[in-house]
């Protein structure tokens, strides 16, 4: 009776630890594929707002571009929601500033505009500066 | 006496399969990730460059009006020829070409075209 009760412990012991073995193994290995998943979405997230920011501050580079004379409107803040459309500040995810600095020429004005697009916590996302020739300071052309 | 072996059933065979496939999706997932993430600060990059040398350009613009307006030095690499005044400015890989046609103290743009640099590879023949 005594070596029947040792042999079912042994038994269970003997089926018990490679399971519980394995379970652990199985659940470490879900761990580490569900950390290296989290951590290839919020690079994809990264890349994607980067691009985004990359393509606003062109968007808006050309728009100053086009300009024939500095406009008081280059000078605002835009700010832009989820689908990276114009929004309010409340629904903004990041947003565009716009610096303007011009110098005067011996024969017109460079006009030089630095577009930042920056994330709704301040941090710098993409720069581009744009320099345009205003001959006689744009007068002409306006 | 009773031999003491691993009893793996077909559930453990089940669940490594999965997690060796998983495993796979995920390394392609991140392989995904930082190809794009490469791909798009490549493109930032670029665009970068090309209005840097777009900024140039718009810079010999001044100076080239300058010297057609009040008689100033023109820009260095300013070839003049008859009418038409060019350069061709390269900058961090891209190539900007302008011409101009100038008619007293005035000009026309006749050509502003940027364009990536690039070295054809000639080396070897594709059908041989």
């Amino acid at each position: 009776m005594a070596d029947s009760t040792e042999n079912n412990s042994s038994y269970r012991l003997s089926f018990m630890v490679p399971v519980v073995l394995f379970v652990l193994f199985f659940a470490a290995c879900c761990g580490v594929i569900a950390t290296v998943f989290l951590r290839a979405a919020a690079e994809t997230e990264r890349a994607e707002q980067y691009s985004a920011a990359v393509q606003l501050c062109r968007n808006q580079a050309e728009i100053c571009r086009s300009r024939a004379f500095p406009e008081a409107d280059d000078l605002q803040t835009l700010y832009f929601g989820t689908d990276f459309a114009p929004a309010s500040p409340e629904d903004g995810i990041c947003y565009l500033t716009i610096a303007q600095e011009l110098t005067e020429t011996e024969s017109g004005l460079l006009c030089k505009n630095t577009i930042t697009a920056h994330t709704m916590d301040g941090a710098e996302l993409y720069c581009l500066e744009v320099l345009r020739y205003l001959p006689d300071g744009g007068e002409a052309a306006a | 006496m009773k031999e003491k072996r691993f009893h793996i059933g077909s559930v453990a065979v089940l669940f490594s399969v999965v997690a060796v496939c998983m495993a796979i999706f995920c390394t392609l997932t991140m392989m995904t990730a930082i190809s794009d993430a490469k791909s798009s600060q490549r493109y930032g990059e670029h665009l970068q460059a090309v209005y840097r040398c777009e900024n140039l350009g718009q810079l010999w613009l001044s100076q080239v009006d300058a010297h057609l307006k009040t008689g100033a030095a023109l820009p260095e690499n300013t070839v003049v020829e008859g009418s038409t005044i060019r350069t061709e400015i390269i900058s961090g890989g891209i190539r900007l070409e302008i011409l101009l046609e100038a008619s007293g103290e005035d000009y026309t743009i006749r050509r502003w075209s940027c364009a990536t640099l690039w070295e054809s590879e000639d080396s070897w023949s594709l059908w041989q």
